[in-house]
């Protein structure tokens, strides 16, 4: 089943990065043991900064900007999540705060989410799903793209979930918590979110 | 008696709670009864298990556009390395260290 493959996944990564970080160091304000937070953390919080804002340059920096604010605050952890989930807070954060002022996508409105959804009467589908045509789109370059243009017409707080749940596979908790949403809330918003772009794929792909 | 509570058991569920139930399903926190009796409404219900094999078809191809990478990890690093070097004050770390 696809979800025990990735709960063991998360598993697998969640060992490697405890086998190569040290955290009390890093809390204590070492320098080296920062580092290694650096070199095992940066390119994949690269990527995800970069799937929220899209500008090369501006991920650099932002990420940039993450691992001096986390330094400069490393005292206000408190341990109750992860290291690396309280790390990549600050980098949404600090991505989502220069999304806000960029306003370069026009993404949909809850309405149109809200469309997306599957309506039922009396309990049952109003409209049959049509089958997908795996065919329909053969050449791997032009559905990624397809894909990649549907995720980034999603709301802002649906991409999110998506991004930290579906792309970069995090569990619920941890992306609920990166969110600072409760896990019932990221469910709710993640069964949404696929909905909408299931709705939007079935455009390509019926 | 018996075969009426086996049938309600199957037939319970509607379409519309199998859909309400996939996010639970797939992150593995439905009790087993209630488990048992999605996956029984899915293997009759062609159309829920068309919308269910839609929907786990959407995650993947979400997680497939996150395969690429834009640049290489050690550049990354190196570069964030460099430029913490320049703003946090060496003598800032030895004194945290202290
Ligand atoms: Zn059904």
């Amino acid at each position: 089943m696809s979800s025990s493959s990735a709960h063991k996944k998360d598993a697998t990564t969640a060992a490697e990065r405890a086998r190569s970080l040290d955290v009390a160091a890093i809390l204590q304000g070492d320098r080296h043991a920062f580092e290694e937070l650096v070199r095992v953390e940066s390119p994949r919080l690269f990527r995800v900064i970069l799937r929220i804002i899209h500008d090369e340059d501006e991920a650099q920096s932002i990420m940039q900007e993450t691992f001096l604010q986390a330094y400069q605050r490393l005292d206000t952890f408190r341990g109750e999540s992860k290291l690396t989930t309280w790390l990549y807070a600050i980098g949404i954060n600090l991505a989502r705060a220069a999304l806000r002022k960029q306003r370069r996508y026009q993404t949909l409105e809850e309405g149109d989410i809200e469309g997306l959804q599957p309506q039922f009467s009396k309990g049952m589908y109003a409209q049959k799903p049509e089958a997908w045509n795996p065919h329909k789109i053969t050449e791997e370059a032009d559905r990624r793209r397809l894909v990649h243009e549907a995720i980034n017409k999603l709301p802002e707080d649906y991409r999110m979930v998506i991004l930290l749940r579906d792309i970069e596979e995090l569990s619920t908790d941890e992306a609920a918590e990166i969110l600072d949403i409760s896990n019932g809330a990221a469910r709710v918003r993640l069964h949404r979110a696929r909905q909408a772009l299931r709705g939007l794929l079935s455009n390509h792909f019926e | 008696m018996g075969t009426f509570s086996n049938l309600r058991r199957h037939i319970m569920l509607t379409c519309q709670d199998v859909n309400a139930f996939i996010i639970d399903y797939l992150e593995d926190t439905l009790e087993p009864g209630l488990r048992e009796r999605f996956e029984t409404h899915l293997k009759r219900c062609s159309i829920c298990n068309t919308y269910f094999e839609q929907y786990r078809k959407t995650i993947a191809l979400a997680k497939e556009t996150g395969d690429t990478s834009p640049k290489p990890p050690a550049e990354i690093a190196n570069a964030t390395l460099d430029f913490l070097r320049q703003h946090l004050n060496p003598d800032d770390a030895s004194s945290r260290n202290a």
